[in-house]
Protein backbone atom coordinates (compact mmCIF):
# COMPACT_ATOMS: atom_id res chain seq x y z
CA UNK A 1 0.00 0.00 0.00
CA UNK A 2 1.08 3.57 -0.65
CA UNK A 3 1.21 6.54 1.69
CA UNK A 4 3.16 9.71 2.41
CA UNK A 5 5.03 10.36 5.62
CA UNK A 6 7.91 12.39 6.99
CA UNK A 7 10.96 10.55 8.30
CA UNK A 8 13.77 12.53 9.90
CA UNK A 9 12.55 15.73 8.31
CA UNK A 10 12.27 14.35 4.77
CA UNK A 11 8.94 13.77 3.08
CA UNK A 12 8.77 10.19 1.74
CA UNK A 13 6.44 8.21 -0.49
CA UNK A 14 6.16 4.71 0.94
CA UNK A 15 5.00 1.61 -0.89
CA UNK A 16 4.90 -1.40 1.45
CA UNK A 17 2.95 -4.53 2.34
CA UNK A 18 -0.27 -3.82 4.24
CA UNK A 19 1.00 -5.97 7.11
CA UNK A 20 4.43 -4.45 7.50
CA UNK A 21 5.43 -3.03 10.87
CA UNK A 22 7.25 0.26 11.27
CA UNK A 23 10.38 -1.52 12.52
CA UNK A 24 10.84 -3.52 9.29
CA UNK A 25 10.03 -0.48 7.18
CA UNK A 26 12.67 1.68 8.87
CA UNK A 27 15.33 -1.03 8.58
CA UNK A 28 14.47 -1.49 4.90
CA UNK A 29 14.99 2.23 4.46
CA UNK A 30 18.46 1.78 5.90
CA UNK A 31 17.67 3.25 9.32
CA UNK A 32 19.30 0.51 11.34
CA UNK A 33 19.38 2.40 14.61
CA UNK A 34 16.10 0.68 15.47
CA UNK A 35 17.00 -2.56 17.22
CA UNK A 36 15.06 -5.68 18.07
CA UNK A 37 15.64 -6.74 21.66
CA UNK A 38 12.57 -8.91 22.25
CA UNK A 39 10.22 -10.96 20.12
CA UNK A 40 8.82 -7.78 18.54
CA UNK A 41 6.20 -7.82 21.26
CA UNK A 42 6.65 -4.49 23.01
CA UNK A 43 8.70 -5.57 26.00
CA UNK A 44 12.22 -4.16 25.46
CA UNK A 45 12.04 -0.67 23.93
CA UNK A 46 15.11 -1.16 21.68
CA UNK A 47 12.91 -0.37 18.68
CA UNK A 48 11.66 2.98 20.07
CA UNK A 49 11.23 5.91 17.66
CA UNK A 50 9.38 9.19 18.05
CA UNK A 51 6.13 9.69 16.15
CA UNK A 52 5.16 13.37 16.34
CA UNK A 53 7.55 13.54 19.30
CA UNK A 54 5.87 10.69 21.20
CA UNK A 55 7.88 7.54 22.09
CA UNK A 56 6.50 4.70 20.01
CA UNK A 57 7.52 1.04 19.79
CA UNK A 58 8.12 0.52 16.08
CA UNK A 59 7.81 -3.28 16.33
CA UNK A 60 4.15 -3.21 17.31
CA UNK A 61 3.26 -0.19 15.19
CA UNK A 62 1.71 -0.97 11.80
CA UNK A 63 3.74 0.91 9.18
CA UNK A 64 0.61 2.55 7.64
CA UNK A 65 -0.07 4.28 10.98
CA UNK A 66 2.70 6.80 10.21
CA UNK A 67 0.90 8.12 7.12
CA UNK A 68 0.73 11.89 7.50
CA UNK A 69 2.87 11.84 10.65
CA UNK A 70 6.46 12.69 11.46
CA UNK A 71 8.91 9.99 12.51
CA UNK A 72 12.24 10.69 14.21
CA UNK A 73 14.87 7.97 14.52
CA UNK A 74 18.25 8.12 16.23
CA UNK A 75 19.87 8.89 12.87
CA UNK A 76 18.30 12.36 12.94
CA UNK A 77 19.79 13.34 16.28
CA UNK A 78 23.48 13.53 15.60
CA UNK A 79 26.46 11.87 13.98
CA UNK A 80 29.71 10.55 15.48
CA UNK A 81 31.36 13.84 14.44
CA UNK A 82 28.54 16.04 15.61
CA UNK A 83 26.60 14.23 18.35
CA UNK A 84 23.44 15.63 19.87
CA UNK A 85 23.87 17.00 23.38
CA UNK A 86 22.03 14.01 24.88
CA UNK A 87 24.28 11.62 22.97
CA UNK A 88 27.39 13.44 24.24
CA UNK A 89 26.15 13.21 27.82
CA UNK A 90 25.53 9.46 27.42
CA UNK A 91 29.14 9.05 26.24
CA UNK A 92 30.55 11.28 29.01
CA UNK A 93 28.65 9.41 31.72
CA UNK A 94 29.71 6.05 30.20
CA UNK A 95 26.03 5.23 29.95
CA UNK A 96 26.69 3.09 26.88
CA UNK A 97 28.21 -0.35 27.07
CA UNK A 98 27.12 -2.57 24.15
CA UNK A 99 24.92 0.25 22.83
CA UNK A 100 22.00 -1.95 21.85
CA UNK A 101 19.50 -0.12 24.05
CA UNK A 102 21.02 3.32 23.45
CA UNK A 103 19.01 4.53 20.42
CA UNK A 104 15.72 3.80 22.20
CA UNK A 105 16.99 5.10 25.53
CA UNK A 106 18.21 8.37 24.00
CA UNK A 107 14.99 8.94 22.03
CA UNK A 108 12.87 8.35 25.15
CA UNK A 109 15.14 10.79 27.00
CA UNK A 110 14.77 13.31 24.18
CA UNK A 111 10.96 13.12 24.30
CA UNK A 112 11.14 13.84 28.04
CA UNK A 113 13.69 16.66 27.81
CA UNK A 114 11.84 18.33 24.91
CA UNK A 115 8.98 18.90 27.35
CA UNK A 116 10.80 19.19 30.64
CA UNK A 117 14.43 20.21 31.16
CA UNK A 118 14.19 19.83 34.92
CA UNK A 119 12.83 16.31 35.43
CA UNK A 120 12.73 14.60 38.81
CA UNK A 121 14.21 11.14 39.30
CA UNK A 122 10.68 9.71 39.16
CA UNK A 123 9.90 11.50 35.90
CA UNK A 124 13.06 10.08 34.34
CA UNK A 125 12.16 6.60 35.59
CA UNK A 126 8.70 6.98 34.10
CA UNK A 127 10.03 8.23 30.74
CA UNK A 128 12.54 5.37 30.49
CA UNK A 129 10.16 2.73 31.88
CA UNK A 130 9.80 1.05 28.49
CA UNK A 131 13.52 0.81 27.75
CA UNK A 132 15.48 -2.13 29.10
CA UNK A 133 19.26 -2.09 29.38
CA UNK A 134 20.92 -5.44 30.00
CA UNK A 135 24.51 -4.35 30.49
CA UNK A 136 25.20 -0.76 31.54
CA UNK A 137 22.60 -0.74 34.30
CA UNK A 138 20.49 2.27 34.96
CA UNK A 139 22.52 4.45 37.34
CA UNK A 140 24.78 5.86 34.63
CA UNK A 141 21.90 6.22 32.21
CA UNK A 142 19.97 8.26 34.78
CA UNK A 143 23.13 10.33 35.41
CA UNK A 144 23.42 10.99 31.66
CA UNK A 145 19.80 12.18 31.44
CA UNK A 146 20.24 14.42 34.51
CA UNK A 147 23.47 15.86 33.08
CA UNK A 148 21.81 16.43 29.70
CA UNK A 149 18.94 18.23 31.44
CA UNK A 150 21.43 20.45 33.30
CA UNK A 151 23.30 21.19 30.06
CA UNK A 152 20.04 22.09 28.32
CA UNK A 153 19.07 24.43 31.18
CA UNK A 154 22.49 26.04 30.97
CA UNK A 155 22.11 26.48 27.21
CA UNK A 156 18.72 28.09 27.72
CA UNK A 157 20.01 30.47 30.41
CA UNK A 158 22.89 31.46 28.13
CA UNK A 159 20.20 32.40 25.61
CA UNK A 160 21.66 30.15 22.95
CA UNK B 1 -1.42 -12.52 6.37
CA UNK B 2 -2.70 -8.97 6.69
CA UNK B 3 -4.50 -8.57 3.39
CA UNK B 4 -5.35 -4.89 3.66
CA UNK B 5 -4.97 -2.01 6.10
CA UNK B 6 -7.92 0.36 5.96
CA UNK B 7 -7.76 3.80 7.56
CA UNK B 8 -11.29 5.17 7.46
CA UNK B 9 -11.93 8.74 8.59
CA UNK B 10 -15.56 8.30 9.62
CA UNK B 11 -17.29 5.95 12.06
CA UNK B 12 -19.87 4.89 9.44
CA UNK B 13 -17.14 3.91 6.98
CA UNK B 14 -15.36 1.91 9.68
CA UNK B 15 -18.58 0.10 10.64
CA UNK B 16 -19.27 -0.74 6.98
CA UNK B 17 -15.76 -2.23 6.64
CA UNK B 18 -16.23 -4.24 9.85
CA UNK B 19 -19.60 -5.48 8.58
CA UNK B 20 -17.83 -6.77 5.47
CA UNK B 21 -15.56 -8.92 7.65
CA UNK B 22 -12.77 -6.48 8.54
CA UNK B 23 -11.12 -6.68 11.95
CA UNK B 24 -10.76 -3.58 14.10
CA UNK B 25 -7.28 -2.43 15.06
CA UNK B 26 -6.68 0.39 17.54
CA UNK B 27 -3.41 0.65 19.52
CA UNK B 28 -2.17 -2.50 17.74
CA UNK B 29 -0.33 -3.67 20.87
CA UNK B 30 -2.41 -6.84 21.18
CA UNK B 31 -2.82 -7.62 17.50
CA UNK B 32 0.68 -6.82 16.32
CA UNK B 33 2.59 -8.98 18.75
CA UNK B 34 0.84 -11.82 16.89
CA UNK B 35 0.79 -10.24 13.47
CA UNK B 36 2.42 -13.11 11.59
CA UNK B 37 -0.48 -15.39 12.56
CA UNK B 38 -3.19 -12.95 11.47
CA UNK B 39 -5.32 -13.56 8.42
CA UNK B 40 -7.41 -10.44 8.12
CA UNK B 41 -8.24 -7.12 6.56
CA UNK B 42 -7.58 -4.61 9.31
CA UNK B 43 -9.67 -1.52 9.94
CA UNK B 44 -7.74 1.10 11.90
CA UNK B 45 -10.26 2.91 14.08
CA UNK B 46 -7.95 5.57 15.51
CA UNK B 47 -8.88 8.19 12.90
CA UNK B 48 -12.66 8.15 13.22
CA UNK B 49 -13.18 10.62 16.03
CA UNK B 50 -13.32 8.24 18.99
CA UNK B 51 -10.48 9.79 21.00
CA UNK B 52 -12.68 12.29 22.82
CA UNK B 53 -13.43 12.62 26.53
CA UNK B 54 -16.67 14.30 27.60
CA UNK B 55 -17.42 15.12 31.21
CA UNK B 56 -20.94 15.95 32.42
CA UNK B 57 -22.23 16.33 35.97
CA UNK B 58 -23.11 12.69 36.19
CA UNK B 59 -20.78 10.82 33.87
CA UNK B 60 -17.42 10.60 32.13
CA UNK B 61 -17.84 9.44 28.53
CA UNK B 62 -14.64 8.09 27.03
CA UNK B 63 -14.12 7.41 23.34
CA UNK B 64 -12.92 3.86 22.62
CA UNK B 65 -9.61 5.02 21.12
CA UNK B 66 -8.59 7.19 24.08
CA UNK B 67 -5.13 5.90 25.00
CA UNK B 68 -4.02 5.08 28.54
CA UNK B 69 -1.60 8.05 28.43
CA UNK B 70 -4.41 10.36 27.34
CA UNK B 71 -6.60 9.06 30.18
CA UNK B 72 -3.81 9.59 32.73
CA UNK B 73 -3.13 13.12 31.49
CA UNK B 74 -6.78 14.17 31.35
CA UNK B 75 -7.15 15.03 35.08
CA UNK B 76 -10.68 13.65 35.14
CA UNK B 77 -12.99 14.64 37.99
CA UNK B 78 -14.16 12.76 41.03
CA UNK B 79 -12.82 9.73 42.82
CA UNK B 80 -13.69 7.89 39.58
CA UNK B 81 -11.32 10.03 37.49
CA UNK B 82 -8.45 9.59 39.96
CA UNK B 83 -9.14 5.85 40.15
CA UNK B 84 -9.06 5.40 36.35
CA UNK B 85 -5.74 7.27 36.12
CA UNK B 86 -4.32 5.22 39.00
CA UNK B 87 -5.21 1.92 37.35
CA UNK B 88 -3.98 3.02 33.91
CA UNK B 89 -0.66 4.26 35.33
CA UNK B 90 0.19 0.74 36.51
CA UNK B 91 -0.21 -0.91 33.12
CA UNK B 92 3.10 -1.84 31.45
CA UNK B 93 5.45 1.00 30.47
CA UNK B 94 5.24 4.53 29.10
CA UNK B 95 5.50 3.88 25.33
CA UNK B 96 2.96 1.06 25.55
CA UNK B 97 0.54 3.33 27.39
CA UNK B 98 0.86 5.81 24.52
CA UNK B 99 -0.58 3.14 22.23
CA UNK B 100 -2.99 0.96 24.26
CA UNK B 101 -6.58 2.16 23.87
CA UNK B 102 -9.46 1.71 26.30
CA UNK B 103 -11.61 -0.11 23.73
CA UNK B 104 -8.73 -2.41 22.82
CA UNK B 105 -8.02 -3.14 26.49
CA UNK B 106 -11.65 -4.19 26.99
CA UNK B 107 -12.06 -6.09 23.72
CA UNK B 108 -8.77 -7.99 23.65
CA UNK B 109 -9.57 -11.18 25.57
CA UNK B 110 -6.49 -11.57 27.77
CA UNK B 111 -6.65 -12.47 31.45
CA UNK B 112 -4.24 -9.68 32.45
CA UNK B 113 -6.32 -6.72 31.20
CA UNK B 114 -6.55 -4.14 33.99
CA UNK B 115 -9.03 -1.56 32.70
CA UNK B 116 -12.02 -3.95 32.55
CA UNK B 117 -11.51 -4.61 36.28
CA UNK B 118 -11.69 -0.88 36.96
CA UNK B 119 -14.61 -0.30 34.60
CA UNK B 120 -16.57 -3.17 36.13
CA UNK B 121 -16.05 -1.75 39.62
CA UNK B 122 -17.24 1.62 38.29
CA UNK B 123 -20.40 0.10 36.79
CA UNK B 124 -19.42 1.31 33.32
CA UNK B 125 -21.63 1.10 30.28
CA UNK B 126 -20.47 0.46 26.72
CA UNK B 127 -21.87 1.91 23.52
CA UNK B 128 -21.71 -0.54 20.65
CA UNK B 129 -21.95 0.50 17.01
CA UNK B 130 -23.10 -1.72 14.11
CA UNK B 131 -23.36 -0.73 10.45
CA UNK B 132 -26.84 0.53 9.60
CA UNK B 133 -28.14 0.29 13.19
CA UNK B 134 -28.62 2.75 16.03
CA UNK B 135 -25.87 2.55 18.70
CA UNK B 136 -26.72 0.19 21.56
CA UNK B 137 -25.88 0.65 25.22
CA UNK B 138 -24.98 -2.32 27.38
CA UNK B 139 -23.51 -2.65 30.86
CA UNK B 140 -19.91 -3.94 30.69
CA UNK B 141 -20.79 -6.75 33.10
CA UNK B 142 -23.48 -7.98 30.69
CA UNK B 143 -21.33 -7.47 27.61
CA UNK B 144 -18.56 -9.79 28.76
CA UNK B 145 -20.83 -12.68 29.68
CA UNK B 146 -20.84 -15.10 26.74
CA UNK B 147 -20.69 -13.85 23.16
CA UNK B 148 -19.48 -10.25 23.20
CA UNK B 149 -21.60 -7.68 21.34
CA UNK B 150 -18.63 -6.36 19.40
CA UNK B 151 -18.20 -9.63 17.51
CA UNK B 152 -19.78 -9.88 14.03
CA UNK B 153 -19.01 -6.39 12.84
CA UNK B 154 -19.71 -4.59 16.12
CA UNK B 155 -17.47 -1.94 17.61
CA UNK B 156 -17.13 -0.48 21.09
CA UNK B 157 -17.44 3.26 20.40
CA UNK B 158 -17.63 4.71 23.93
CA UNK B 159 -17.34 3.77 27.58
CA UNK B 160 -19.42 5.74 30.09
CA UNK B 161 -18.55 5.87 33.75
CA UNK B 162 -21.23 7.17 36.10
CA UNK B 163 -20.03 9.74 38.64
CA UNK B 164 -21.50 8.78 42.00
CA UNK B 165 -21.35 11.22 44.86
CA UNK B 166 -19.07 9.98 47.61
CA UNK B 167 -18.05 6.83 45.76
CA UNK B 168 -14.93 5.32 47.30
CA UNK B 169 -12.68 2.98 45.42
CA UNK B 170 -9.76 0.62 45.93
CA UNK B 171 -7.50 -1.18 43.48
CA UNK B 172 -4.79 -3.71 44.17
CA UNK B 173 -2.51 -5.50 41.76
CA UNK B 174 0.42 -7.84 42.27
CA UNK B 175 2.93 -8.60 39.57
CA UNK B 176 6.49 -9.86 39.55
CA UNK B 177 7.82 -6.55 38.23
CA UNK B 178 5.91 -3.31 37.88
CA UNK B 179 5.56 -3.79 34.12
CA UNK B 180 4.58 -7.44 34.21
CA UNK B 181 1.17 -9.06 33.91
CA UNK B 182 -0.61 -9.39 37.22
CA UNK B 183 -0.87 -12.63 39.18
CA UNK B 184 -4.22 -11.29 40.28
CA UNK B 185 -6.00 -7.96 40.63
CA UNK B 186 -8.88 -6.83 42.81
CA UNK B 187 -11.03 -3.71 42.87
CA UNK B 188 -13.69 -2.50 45.28
CA UNK B 189 -16.26 0.28 45.06
CA UNK B 190 -18.80 1.53 47.60
CA UNK B 191 -20.47 4.54 49.12
CA UNK B 192 -20.97 5.15 52.80
CA UNK B 193 -24.36 5.76 54.46
CA UNK B 194 -24.41 6.36 58.23
CA UNK B 195 -21.12 4.51 58.52
CA UNK B 196 -22.38 1.52 56.51
CA UNK B 197 -21.11 0.32 53.15
CA UNK B 198 -23.65 0.69 50.33
CA UNK B 199 -23.64 -0.43 46.68
CA UNK B 200 -20.60 -2.59 47.31
CA UNK B 201 -18.92 -3.94 44.20
CA UNK B 202 -15.96 -6.31 44.39
CA UNK B 203 -14.19 -7.32 41.20
CA UNK B 204 -11.44 -9.82 40.46
CA UNK B 205 -9.13 -9.71 37.48
CA UNK B 206 -6.32 -11.83 36.04
CA UNK B 207 -7.68 -15.07 37.50
CA UNK B 208 -10.16 -15.83 34.71
CA UNK B 209 -10.12 -14.90 31.01
CA UNK B 210 -12.39 -11.98 31.86
CA UNK B 211 -12.85 -9.85 34.98
CA UNK B 212 -15.89 -10.69 37.11
CA UNK B 213 -17.81 -9.47 40.16
CA UNK B 214 -17.67 -11.49 43.36
CA UNK B 215 -21.35 -11.15 44.25
CA UNK B 216 -21.02 -13.51 47.24
CA UNK B 217 -18.44 -11.22 48.87
CA UNK B 218 -20.52 -8.14 48.03
CA UNK B 219 -23.60 -9.69 49.68
CA UNK B 220 -21.80 -10.24 53.01
CA UNK B 221 -20.53 -6.64 53.10
CA UNK B 222 -23.59 -4.78 51.83
CA UNK B 223 -25.18 -2.53 54.44
CA UNK B 224 -22.59 -3.23 57.14
CA UNK B 225 -19.98 -1.15 58.94
CA UNK B 226 -16.86 -2.82 57.67
CA UNK B 227 -14.21 -4.10 60.07
CA UNK B 228 -11.06 -6.00 59.16
CA UNK B 229 -12.69 -9.09 60.68
CA UNK B 230 -15.84 -8.81 58.57
CA UNK B 231 -13.84 -8.18 55.40
CA UNK B 232 -11.65 -11.21 56.13
CA UNK B 233 -14.73 -13.34 56.86
CA UNK B 234 -16.41 -12.34 53.58
CA UNK B 235 -13.32 -13.02 51.49
CA UNK B 236 -12.35 -16.22 53.31
CA UNK B 237 -15.85 -17.64 52.76
CA UNK B 238 -15.48 -17.09 49.01
CA UNK B 239 -11.85 -18.19 48.82
CA UNK B 240 -12.32 -21.96 48.43
CA UNK B 241 -14.57 -21.68 45.37
CA UNK B 242 -12.90 -18.65 43.80
CA UNK B 243 -12.33 -19.82 40.22
CA UNK B 244 -8.62 -19.51 39.41
CA UNK B 245 -7.68 -20.44 35.85
CA UNK B 246 -4.24 -22.04 35.90
CA UNK B 247 -1.40 -20.30 34.12
CA UNK B 248 2.37 -20.69 34.01
CA UNK B 249 3.10 -17.72 36.26
CA UNK B 250 2.37 -19.32 39.60
CA UNK B 251 0.37 -22.13 41.17
CA UNK B 252 -3.37 -21.90 41.56
CA UNK B 253 -3.03 -22.03 45.36
CA UNK B 254 -0.59 -19.16 45.42
CA UNK B 255 -2.71 -17.02 43.09
CA UNK B 256 -5.79 -17.81 45.23
CA UNK B 257 -4.00 -16.46 48.30
CA UNK B 258 -2.79 -13.43 46.36
CA UNK B 259 -6.27 -12.71 44.95
CA UNK B 260 -7.88 -12.95 48.42
CA UNK B 261 -5.26 -10.73 50.05
CA UNK B 262 -5.66 -8.14 47.29
CA UNK B 263 -9.45 -8.23 47.65
CA UNK B 264 -9.22 -7.67 51.43
CA UNK B 265 -6.87 -4.74 50.85
CA UNK B 266 -8.94 -3.18 48.05
CA UNK B 267 -12.12 -3.38 50.15
CA UNK B 268 -10.40 -1.95 53.24
CA UNK B 269 -8.84 0.81 51.15
CA UNK B 270 -12.21 1.79 49.66
CA UNK B 271 -13.94 1.72 53.07
CA UNK B 272 -11.18 3.79 54.69
CA UNK B 273 -11.30 6.44 51.98
CA UNK B 274 -15.11 6.53 52.15
CA UNK B 275 -14.76 7.28 55.85
CA UNK B 276 -12.64 10.32 55.06
CA UNK B 277 -15.34 12.14 53.10
C1 LIG C 1 4.09 -6.84 26.60
C2 LIG C 1 2.70 -6.40 26.92
C3 LIG C 1 2.29 -6.32 28.25
C4 LIG C 1 1.00 -5.91 28.55
N1 LIG C 1 0.60 -5.87 29.87
C5 LIG C 1 -0.64 -5.46 30.17
C6 LIG C 1 -1.10 -5.43 31.52
O1 LIG C 1 -0.41 -5.79 32.44
N2 LIG C 1 -2.36 -4.98 31.75
C7 LIG C 1 -3.18 -4.58 30.74
O2 LIG C 1 -4.30 -4.19 31.00
N3 LIG C 1 -2.78 -4.61 29.46
C8 LIG C 1 -1.54 -5.04 29.15
N4 LIG C 1 -1.14 -5.06 27.86
C9 LIG C 1 -2.07 -4.59 26.83
C10 LIG C 1 -3.03 -5.67 26.37
O3 LIG C 1 -2.46 -6.94 26.40
C11 LIG C 1 -3.48 -5.38 24.93
O4 LIG C 1 -2.33 -5.39 24.09
C12 LIG C 1 -4.17 -4.05 24.78
O5 LIG C 1 -5.11 -3.86 25.76
C13 LIG C 1 -4.84 -3.96 23.42
O6 LIG C 1 -5.25 -2.64 23.20
P1 LIG C 1 -5.00 -1.98 21.78
O7 LIG C 1 -5.65 -0.68 21.75
O8 LIG C 1 -3.56 -2.02 21.44
O9 LIG C 1 -5.81 -2.98 20.83
P2 LIG C 1 -5.44 -3.73 19.46
O10 LIG C 1 -4.22 -4.54 19.60
O11 LIG C 1 -5.48 -2.74 18.36
O12 LIG C 1 -6.69 -4.67 19.35
C14 LIG C 1 -6.85 -5.77 20.24
C15 LIG C 1 -8.17 -6.50 19.95
O13 LIG C 1 -9.26 -5.68 20.33
C16 LIG C 1 -10.12 -5.44 19.21
N5 LIG C 1 -10.58 -4.06 19.35
C17 LIG C 1 -9.78 -2.95 19.50
N6 LIG C 1 -10.55 -1.86 19.70
C18 LIG C 1 -11.85 -2.28 19.64
C19 LIG C 1 -13.11 -1.61 19.79
N7 LIG C 1 -13.19 -0.29 20.01
N8 LIG C 1 -14.22 -2.35 19.69
C20 LIG C 1 -14.15 -3.69 19.48
N9 LIG C 1 -13.00 -4.39 19.34
C21 LIG C 1 -11.86 -3.67 19.43
C22 LIG C 1 -9.30 -5.74 18.00
O14 LIG C 1 -10.09 -6.15 16.91
C23 LIG C 1 -8.38 -6.84 18.49
O15 LIG C 1 -9.04 -8.08 18.43
C24 LIG C 1 0.12 -5.52 27.53
C25 LIG C 1 0.53 -5.61 26.19
C26 LIG C 1 1.79 -6.06 25.87
C27 LIG C 1 2.20 -6.17 24.44
S1 LIG D 1 11.63 -5.01 19.66
FE1 LIG D 1 11.29 -5.17 21.77
S2 LIG D 1 9.82 -3.61 22.13
FE2 LIG D 1 10.05 -3.57 20.00
S1 LIG E 1 24.18 -0.76 26.85
FE1 LIG E 1 23.91 -2.86 26.39
S2 LIG E 1 21.77 -3.09 26.64
FE2 LIG E 1 22.11 -1.11 27.35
Amino acid sequence: MKFTTTINGLSREIDCDAGMNLYDLLRELGLKGVKQGCDNEGTCGACTVLVDGVPTLSCITPAPKIAGHEVTTIEALGSPDKPHLIQSEFVKATAIQCGFCSPGMILSAKALLDKNTNPTHEQIAEALSGNLCRCTGYVKIFDAVKNAAAALRKEASNGK
Amino acid sequence: MIRAYHQPQRLDDALALLQQGGQAIAGATGLYSNRKKLDAELVDITGIGLSTIDVTVDAIRLGATVSLSQLIGAQLPGSEGAFLAHVARHITAAPMRNAITLGGNIAHPVFWADMPVAFLALDAELEIGHAGAAPKKIALGEAIKGQVPWSNGGLITHISVPLKKGQALGYERLSRTKNDYAYATAAAAMTLESGKAKDVRVVFGAIQPRAFRATDIEAVLEGKALTPELIAEAVDKAAAHLPIAPNFRASVDYRRQVACTLARRAIAQAFASAGQE
